[in-house]
């Protein structure tokens, strides 16, 4: 990325944009609940939120009974997704009839509300962690299977020539050749996945979970809580810019992805 | 690892093509073909776009099975892709997400060659391919000619006793492209390496090869066989003696009728 120029709006960057955006936004949900601009009931000021959140970050049961089964089940909805659908995204490719097959049940799975499936899931599985990944998982795994097949249809085709000329076995040729060409399709993909991976875990905590972050936020809600459900929900988003931060600083840190 | 341990005396296959034939669906290809290239010749192949030239390399190179004949290298019949055969592809086939070295060592990885063996092999190709100086780069980083070096870098490493190479330098510009036609020359000459190159430039044919072989338009036939009687060492101004401008000029007269043919094929097809 070149600083020798940095385009200006108004007198700032971009970025200075960006910042104050956000500024603005904590700024506006300080005071508007303070100057009775919304119901101070509903609306707590955000340095309210804030507090609330760092004394429940201070305390063991949160993170054992809210954060931590929230987080093992996003760890390995999106784990589950990512291996799947990379499997799952190769096989389709390798097989073109079987993905002229399902790519039309592909293109609109985000139209159909997965959720919907919930008590069919609830009822098969159960309660507990299972269920909950599993939904995580079906939430986020056709965002990488779909990014996998983009990334393996823009593989140049002479790289596909030189497996065939090498003699390269399957295993090879999907390790060395395709799931490296399509790396920065998948990368984007899994970016998705994560975040899906999130909302599919936290949803379902919502209805059918006993903990969970979720659950936290969907208790202190029927509890009238809303200093404590404002800071769970403070701690989601914090939690999913987090992790797409991190992933874009993955994206920048390959040198051979700038193709 | 026997197969993959460096033969001290590399020397070139002899390819027998015999009756070899290609049909896609209704559209033939490539007519019954016979040709022989000698252990350790460089063979032009020209003619005009679309007549199977390309066809007849990779039923050479066992990626595509002929509809009728066979092709016999040293009298064996070939059966698929072969380790000893490298491919020199027009678009360099190198991958992105390795440096010019792993690249380079790519073809002996893949038939589990040790690392460390590997690399040793890598440099030394890399060197006679004059990128050593470039073995940590990335190929983004690299002009296109560097890239198709890189690409002929692995090709070597695995000594190939027949290299196959498919309009290699058409996307580079025209000083690149001769001394790279130059040095592909002086390294398959070196290790006594047979060479079939498919190329739309007929200059370039006549200055690197010691036959040319001409091929008709759809369905490709060779129609022609020129022996090229230049000096061994080649230079780029040889182009400018009378013997090569001659040749060069015979070569044209065989190609231009059927250029026209091909282009009158593709208006109505």
């Amino acid at each position: 990325m070149s600083t020798a120029v940095v385009e200006r709006r108004l007198g700032l960057t971009a970025r200075a944009w960006t910042v104050l955006l956000v500024l603005a936004a904590a700024g506006l949900l300080e005071i508007a609940p303070r100057v009775e601009l919304v119901d101070p009931f509903s609306v707590v000021p955000l340095s309210e939120m804030v507090t609330e959140l760092v004394a429940l970050l201070g305390t063991g049961g949160f993170w054992g009974d809210a954060l931590a089964p929230s987080l093992t089940a996003i760890a390995m909805a999106f784990g589950l997704a990512l291996v799947l659908g990379v499997a799952a995204g190769v096989l389709l490719w390798e097989v073109r009839a079987v993905r002229a097959a399902v790519e039309p049940w592909l293109t609109i799975y985000y139209a159909i509300p997965t959720f919907a499936l919930y008590p069919l899931v609830v009822a098969v599985m159960g309660v507990g962690l299972g269920p909950i990944v599993l939904l995580g998982t079906m939430f986020a795994v056709v965002a990488v299977v779909t990014s996998t097949l983009s990334g393996l249809d823009a593989a140049p085709r002479t790289v596909l020539r030189l497996a065939d000329s090498l003699q390269m076995s399957r295993w090879q040729r999907t390790t060395k050749i395709l799931v490296p060409a399509a790396l920065p399709h998948i990368v984007t993909g899994a970016r998705l996945g994560l975040s899906y991976a999130l909302i599919g875990v936290l949803a379902s905590e919502f209805v059918l979970s006993t903990s969970g972050l979720g659950h936290f936020i969907s208790r202190a809600y029927n509890d009238f809580a809303f200093a404590q459900m404002y800071a769970g929900v403070l701690l989601v988003l914090l939690l999913a810019t987090i992790v797409n931060v991190g992933f874009a600083a993955l994206g920048r840190r390959r040198p051979e992805a700038n193709r | 690892m026997t197969t993959t341990a460096p033969r001290t005396e590399a020397r070139g296959v002899e390819v027998r093509v015999g009756g070899v034939s290609r049909s896609f669906g209704p559209v033939e290809a490539l007519a019954p073909t016979d040709v022989v290239l000698a252990p350790g010749s460089f063979t032009a192949l020209v003619g005009p776009s679309g007549c199977g030239k390309s066809t007849l390399l990779d039923v050479i190179a066992g990626l595509q099975t002929p509809t009728g004949g066979q092709v016999a290298l040293d009298g064996a019949a070939l059966s698929g892709p072969r380790r000893e055969t490298g491919i020199i592809f027009q678009e360099a086939a190198v991958l992105p997400w390795r440096t010019v070295l792993d690249n380079a060592a790519f073809a002996l990885e893949v038939q589990g060659v040790g690392k460390a063996e590997r690399r040793e092999v890598a440099r030394e190709t890399l060197r006679k391919v004059g990128l050593s100086g470039f073995a940590d780069a990335y190929p983004h980083q690299l002009s296109g000619g560097m890239r198709q070096r890189t690409a002929i870098a692995r090709v070597l490493s695995t000594q190939p006793d027949l290299i196959l190479a498919d309009e290699p330098f058409g996307a580079l510009d025209e000083q690149t492209r001769t001394v790279l036609g130059l040095e592909l020359l002086r390294v398959a000459r070196e290790a006594g390496t047979t060479v079939l190159f498919v190329t739309h430039s007929i200059s370039e044919a006549v200055l690197l090869s010691d036959r040319v072989l001409v091929m008709s338009a759809r369905p490709g036939r060779i129609i022609d066989d020129f022996e090229v009687a230049l000096p061994a060492e080649r230079t780029p101004d040889l182009l400018g003696a009378p013997e090569a401008a001659g040749l060069v000029e015979r070569v044209w007269q065989q190609i231009r009728g059927e250029a026209e043919r091909a282009m009158a094929q593709q208006a109505t097809s």
